[in-house]
Formats: structure tokens, sequence, C-alpha cells
């Protein structure tokens, strides 16, 4: 059973300049997006800063880098999307497997709901380093993102980002694929020139010794642990269903291991120097930067980055401008992948693609509303399926490549190749994969056990705040798998 | 100086990532050839 279908944004944005290098830029380029900037800086500055890095680093190695090589191979062995990819490489739980490739989708909805949202803050900013707002000799960052983030103004801004996403994906735009490829490499040598630019501010090193000194107490914190896990996930797009349906478009000769680790070292440089871009410049700036940090909430990235720029001087203003054009892009076209994601479901269950466009689009506009409007809804989705619901799809690929199908065999399947691989798998990668069917549950419920019953009832998962969404949950997920089964059964005659 | 380790590794993943798009220009090329062949 196979789903390649021809009319796929994601292959479009492909199949016409097919190479190694542009595989490997339009991959990284739907990682890098709002979640290097917005949500790292945000995360790493709150839990732990050096222990939250030392954690992202041991989650690179034990879950990112093997299951993205997990996720590319079912595409690319499966041949198909999040539904048919897992249940053609699965050998046994088949129908499981192709509900574990839907959960993946069905997460990547569920962040649509709020990424437009993010994705109309970048463009609003964009507009305003454009019109050169941030340079005005009264110009206070603090309160410029007071009057716009979570207001009507957001809203709309954000409203028009779904209906740009929607227009892309229903009549798929060439174009915005290629553009994006340019993009990356332009956005990744500003984010380093911006590192660097901070790091020569007087004040900078206790910034630097904040967010790369990791510090044991924050160690035994699980919240640092699930937190970076989710960050390192989500910011790569592990357990989104994209890398499955990249695996789909390989070639024979498209190296997963190559990608997949390039996928890891792209965003992880990206994500990290603008962390030394944000982090240690309101240490340099702030006579209160902790207080300052919590005051800023989910909004640290936008408070801050106008306040480099203006430290620039008379350069700032060009380079505000193509920073935040470079910024939009790259966030816009990990909208749209997000978006191309989401609607493939419906896809595969037998809808037209504009039709699928448009109702996954103003679905996940109008759930998306209150992360529009207010920080803690944002915080609540974003913890629900952001950290919960991705981490569950992580447990779904370890299951599908590990022992719903033989390990052994999928190794097999990706190093047949005509060229060396970049890296030879052996056994290791079997165990690392292995790993993860416990290994994220085992730190969500230490996570639980740690936060209600340690700390006090709320004080970690607020387990009693994010019960409805956990309900959502698992009553979706059941209805789900009862759908998935019926369209499996109807496309394959019940075998 | 703890810092300097992470510091470190920081441009450790920038220099890598461009070692993985040299990479994939070189796989490509190997490909083309043996497309050719």
């Amino acid at each position: 059973m196979s789903s390649r279908s021809p009319s796929s944004l994601i292959a479009r944005t492909l199949e016409k300049t097919w190479s190694s290098f542009a595989l490997l830029m339009t991959a990284v380029g739907w990682s890098v997006g709002a979640g290097n900037y917005w949500r790292f800086s945000w995360r790493a500055a709150n839990y732990g800063g050096g222990s939250f890095l030392l954690t992202y680093l041991i989650w690179l190695v034990i879950t990112a880098f093997p299951l993205a090589i997990a996720e590319y191979a079912i595409g690319k062995l499966g041949q198909g999307g999040p539904l048919h990819g897992p249940y053609n490489l699965a050998e046994r739980y088949k129908k499981l497997a192709a509900f574990g490739g839907m959960w993946m989708a069905w997460a990547d909805f569920m962040i649509m709901c709020y990424y437009w949202v993010v994705t109309g803050w970048i463009f609003y900013y964009m507009l305003h380093a454009i019109a050169g707002t941030f340079f005005a000799p009264d110009f206070d960052a603090s309160a410029f993102w007071k009057s716009f983030g979570f207001t009507p103004t957001s809203l709309g801004v954000g409203a028009l980002m779904m209906f740009l996403s929607m227009l892309v994906t229903a009549f798929g735009i060439r174009g915005i694929g290629q553009v994006a490829r340019f993009m990356f490499p332009l956005l990744f040598i500003f984010t380093v020139g911006l590192a660097i630019f901070t790091l020569t501010l007087p004040g900078a090193e206790k910034g630097l010794e904040f967010y790369m000194v990791p510090r044991l107490e924050a160690l035994w914190d699980p919240a640092t642990w699930m937190q970076s896990l989710s960050q390192v996930i989500w910011s790569i797009g592990i357990a989104w269903g994209f890398l499955i349906c990249a695996g789909a478009w390989m070639r024979r000769n498209d190296d997963p291991t190559l990608t997949a680790f390039g996928n890891v070292v792209n965003d992880t440089a990206v994500g990290w120097m603008a962390g030394t871009a944000i982090i240690p410049l309101i240490f340099a700036i702030s006579a209160t930067p902790y207080e300052d940090i919590k005051a800023a909430g989910t909004g640290l990235a936008f408070v801050v980055l106008p306040q480099l720029f203006r430290k620039m001087g008379a350069a700032g203003h060009v380079y505000a401008a193509l920073f935040f054009i470079a910024f939009w892009f790259a966030a816009f076209t990990s909208l749209i992948t997000i978006h191309e994601v989401a609607l493939r479901p419906l896809k595969d269950f037998g809808m037209k693609t504009s039709h699928a466009a448009v109702i996954t689009g103003l679905l996940a506009f109008v759930c998306g509303i209150p992360t529009a409007l207010s920080s803690d809804w944002l915080d609540y989705y974003d913890t629900v399926w952001g950290v919960v619901g991705l981490s569950l799809g992580l447990v779904f690929i370890a299951l599908i490549t590990s022992y719903f199908t033989d390990p052994a065999r999928v190794r097999q399947g990706l190093m047949e190749m005509d060229i060396k691989p970049f890296i030879r798998l052996g056994k290791w990668w079997d165990y690392l994969v292995k790993v993860n069917i416990v290994v994220p549950i085992l730190f969500f419920a230490w996570w639980i056990v740690y936060g209600e019953w340690i700390q006090g009832w709320g004080a970690g998962l607020h387990t009693y705040y994010t019960f409805p969404g956990m309900l959502i949950l698992v009553i979706g997920g059941a209805i789900m798998y009862y759908l998935v089964s019926k369209v499996i059964e109807a496309q394959t005659g019940g075998r | 100086m703890a810092w300097v380790v992470f510091f470190i590794l920081a441009w450790l993943f920038v220099i890598a990532s461009f070692y993985t798009w040299y990479r994939a220009v070189e796989n490509e090329k190997k490909i083309r050839q043996m497309e050719r062949r």
C-alpha cells in the first residue's frame, strides 16, 4: 500500500532541483524556525540555563540522532506518509503502527494551532524591523512587546499567516521551498554574527556563565530533563511526521544518516547560537536579569532581539531587517510544512488537497485563538502537545522501528546504498532506538511524581491544570485509533 | 570557566553543520558520477 502522492508540496519542493544538498537544506529548513529562537531562549532561560544545555546534549545522542534516522527509515522503507509508512514497514501490530504515525500527525496539527500565532509575531517584528521602529530614540522593547503580544492585533496578524499557509498548501504555490533553501544558510550566518556581537558586549560573560554552566540542583529537577527533551524534538522536528514524509521521497542513494545528522547539528548550532545571542545580552543590559527573564516569559526573544539590534548602532537597522526577513521565511516555511503534514491524513482518507488544507487551516485557527490572546493558554498547549504529545510520538517511532519490525532489517534496508554511508549503523543503533521505548515514559512519570508529590500538588506538570488536555489526548487517541482501523480495513480489504 | 566547554561545543556544532553541507555536495557528485557510468 503506497501513498506517494505527486501533489504533495514536500515533493514539489524537492522534485525540480533534487540533490543531496537540496534535500539537506530543505530538511534543515523545516527544522529551523520559531523553535530555535522563540522557544529555545524561553525554555533554556527558564529551565536551568547550563543544566538545560547539558541535558539537551544527552538527549541529542540518546534520542534525537537515532530517532531521526528511525523516522526517515519509516518513510524511506515504508514508502508512505504518517499513515501508510508505519503500516507498510511494520511486520506485526500494523494497525497500531499506523496509529502511531497518525499520532505524530495529530501532535503536528495541535502544535500548528499555536505555531501560526508565533509566525505572526515574527511577521509583525519583521515589518517593524524594516520600518525602523526599533531605532526610535524613545523605543521601549518591553512596552512594545506588551502592546502587541496576546492582543487582538497579534490575533489578526496570526490569522493572516494561517490564511497564507492555507493558500500555499491548497494551491501548491511553487517556489517557496526554493527561496527557503537560500534563506536558511543566510539565517545561519546572521545568527552566528549576532552571537559574536553579543559576546563583545561588556557584562555578557555573566550571562554566558548562567547560560553555559550546569548547576547540579537543576539536574535533579525532572522538569529540566523533560523541557530539554521536548525542546530537542520540537526544534529538530522529530515525531511531527515530516521526517517520515521526507523519507518517502528519498532516492536510493540519499543517505538518511547524513540527513539526520545534518538535522541534529544544524538545528542545534542555530539554537545554541541564538541562545548565545539572546541570554547573555539580558545580563549585559539589565541590572535584574533573572527578574527580566521571568517577566518576559514566552516573549523573551521578542523583548531582547530589538535591544540587540539597537546596540549595533547604524548597521543595526539593515541587520535587523535582513535577519527578520530570513527568520520569518524560516518560520513560515516551517508553518506550511506543519500544515502539509497535518492535512496529509485527510488526503490519505481520500479528501482533495485543497479541501483538506482549508479544513485543517480553519480548525487550527479556531483551536488556536486562545493561544493568540493568552500566554497561559499558549504555555498550556505547548505543555500538552509540545511536551507530552511529542514525547509519546518518540515512543511510537521507537516501537515501530524496533519492536513492530526487526531493527536489523531496518538497519540493513537503510544501508543499501551505492555510496558509503555517512555513519555506518550497527547494533548500537538498535539499542539506542529501543531505549526510547521506555525512557520518555520514565522521565514523564518522574516529572509527575516529583512535581505533584515531592514539590507539592500542582507544582510540576500542573496535573490538575493540564488534566483536560490529557483527557483530550486519551479520548482523541482512542477515536483516532478507531478511525485508522476503519480506513486501513477499507484500504486493504481487512488484510 | 566551566562555560568554556559548552562554548567550544556550540562552535563545534557550527563547524559540523558546515561539514554536513560539504558532505551533501560531495555525495551528490558521487551519485551523478555513478549515474553517468
